[in-house]
């Protein structure tokens, strides 16, 4: 997804779920700073690299590809953009393969209700984490966190669902390789990832075979996935984002009452009803950005302005802050989420008896030991310091 | 472009309820049916064989045209490396000046003739299968004339495992060439094969649907 859902779309969907206006606005701030927070960015502010929750492209091409790297890299993007359904899923195959599958993300996993459910009673930028997760697991349902080409690749068969009367026309999308041309819905033009035979490339991580097609909010398309033995999937993105922001609604719901857990699959739709007309025009609009639609429908439900999403809003606070005071500040609580949501992922796709995701110490059971940047997390959450 | 209803194959009412699903994502937008996918542990269908065999076609296609190249750059390096074997078999050894350019510039006339001959064969047949494969029509053409030419390269390999028995010494170039002989007529006759079955399949498809 893009800043359209994942700041915007939080933003409105906080505030259905009886945020405040300011409340809201921090959850959907770390929401979208999710997609933001780098290496190269935590080491502009002196933060913690381990936080990084996201990879920029020029990271990407020099990112090291043998098995310290695709871990590094399947960490980063398996815990905050892929978040696996099922871990135990049965896969016929042999154990790599068997491990590359169990990482296909989707929702309603266990995952997911493990996300939110880390995020109870917890700070707004942890819950604004979680809500980025959450979000994804919809929109990027089918690809892996992991570069695959047996997992993520795609092919020829492709097509694009064009509304027309009461169905649908198909329209076969022929990807183009060029990142400086953005994509023409009209045209039907999209870019996607070039193929790549060597089965652990960068370009065979996450969606990039299929462009940015899973982030378009108006999108119906059909393909064979990789994995898919030549069954097609059909997603239907204005119906699976509009499920999303219902779950999201759910979700922020049970985080603010804290006392309710959320359940996977729960879905909050009578409080979403008086609006789903509007949200269903703004997710079927045909354009390449929403931020606009959202951002209007946003403020006719809170009456406040949204102020546009500024990356570097909280930074200055973060560098001033002397090093015993960082972790109270914004950018010191969101990395202490990140830091909590990649360690539970890591952990669980390790007790899994997967290693794709590195090696996971339980802090628990075997004292302080491993990354150094993990120290800050665990002493906040032995001392109780991380709500 | 053709005209479809959004799928109703996979719908399926509960999913969390529906054992052997691998996930399953969920669509209730009213002008969209529910939407999900089958464990990987089900059967093929006939549409999903069919996209086995269009997908094996887009790829033998391309192998056809691979050998064709292949095919290409050992008849010229043969000829290059075996110029006074040639020479000698062709008279030309005894020839000077004009009269032996313009026999070696027919020489090469010739091979770029057959080489060229034998390229387009393969680019037909690859590219159509190909072009069928990816769901374009196509007429029967291409598969006889990669019957015909699987039957050519089958009786060529016999020949050369033949000659083989007779011969006192085995080149490695000669196992090399005979391997891919033999692979290049195996590739031939699978795409025979599949394009016979993707034409049925879609014939059955067609009188399905009427």
């Amino acid at each position: 997804m893009q800043m359209d859902f994942h700041y915007y779309a939080t933003y409105c969907a906080a505030f259905l779920a009886g945020w405040s206006h300011e409340e809201s606005l921090q959850i959907a701030y770390s929401a979208q700073f999710v997609d933001c927070c780098s290496e190269s960015l935590l080491t502009k502010i002196r933060a913690p690299r381990a936080a990084a929750t996201t990879q920029l492209q020029l990271e990407l091409m020099d990112a090291r590809t043998d098995i310290i790297g695709l871990q590094n890299i399947t960490r980063i993007w398996s815990s905050f953009h892929f978040l696996p359904r099922d871990l135990e899923v049965p896969v016929k195959g042999r154990r790599m393969y068997r491990n590359k599958y169990r990482l296909i993300c989707g929702p309603n996993g266990a995952l997911t209700e493990d996300t939110v459910r880390l995020a109870e009673n917890g700070s707004l930028q942890a819950i604004g984490v979680a809500m980025h997760v959450l979000a994804d697991t919809w929109a990027h349902a089918g690809f892996a966190g992991t570069p695959s080409l047996v997992i993520n690749n795609t092919n020829y068969w492709f097509y694009e669902l064009l509304p027309e009367g009461e169905g649908f026309t198909e329209r076969q999308i022929s990807f183009r390789h060029s990142t400086s041309t953005p994509d023409d819905p009209e045209k039907g033009l999209y870019s996607a990832s070039i193929y790549q035979m060597n089965e652990n490339s960068i370009m065979n991580l996450g969606h990039g075979r299929a462009g940015h097609l899973p982030d378009y909010s108006f999108m119906r398309y059909r393909y064979l996935p990789a994995w898919g033995g030549y069954r097609d999937i059909l997603k239907d993105n204005p119906g699976e984002y509009m499920q999303a922001f219902r779950q999201m609604v759910a979700a922020l719901k049970c985080l603010r009452s804290g006392t309710e857990h959320f359940q996977r699959g729960s879905l909050d739709r009578e409080t979403v009803l008086p609006w789903e007309e509007e949200i269903r025009t703004i997710l079927e609009k045909r354009q390449l950005d929403a931020c606009a639609d959202w951002k209007a429908f946003g403020e006719r439900l809170s009456g406040e302005e949204i102020e546009a999403f500024d990356v570097e809003k909280y930074q200055a606070e973060y560098v001033a802050a002397p090093e015993t005071e960082k972790s109270g500040t914004f950018l010191g609580r969101f990395i202490l989420a990140a830091l909590a949501q990649k360690s539970m992922v890591t952990n669980k796709i390790f007790r899994s008896g997967n290693l794709l995701a590195g090696f996971s110490v339980d802090y628990g059971e075997k004292g302080l030991k491993g990354m150094r940047d993990y120290f800050r997390l665990a002493e906040y959450i032995l001392r109780g310091e991380d709500r | 472009m053709a005209s479809c209803v959004l799928s109703q194959e996979h719908s399926v009412k509960n999913p969390l309820a529906c054992p052997g699903l691998l996930f399953y994502t969920v669509s209730h937008n009213e002008n969209c049916n529910t939407t999900g996918w089958r464990g990987i542990s089900d059967a093929m269908t006939g549409i999903e064989k069919q996209r086995k065999d269009e997908n094996t076609l887009v790829v033998i296609g391309g192998g056809v045209i691979a050998f064709g190249v292949w095919s290409v750059v050992r008849t010229v390096m043969e000829v290059i490396l075996r110029m006074e074997e040639l020479q000698g078999m062709s008279g030309m050894a005894g020839m000077t000046g004009l009269e032996r350019l313009a026999a070696e510039i027919i020489m090469w006339v010739v091979v770029a003739i057959l080489v060229g001959v034998d390229m387009s064969i393969r680019l037909f047949i690859g590219l159509s299968a190909r072009s069928e494969g990816m769901g374009r029509k196509k007429g029967q053409a291409y598969v006889a004339v990669a019957g015909i030419l699987a039957v050519f390269y089958v009786v060529i390999w016999l020949a050369e495992m033949a000659g083989f028995h007779g011969s006192e010494q085995l080149y490695l170039s000669q196992i090399a060439a005979m391997l891919l002989d033999f692979s290049s007529s195996a590739v031939l006759v699978e795409l025979v094969f599949t394009a016979v079955r993707v034409k049925r399949a879609r014939k059955l498809r067609k009188e399905g649907d009427a």
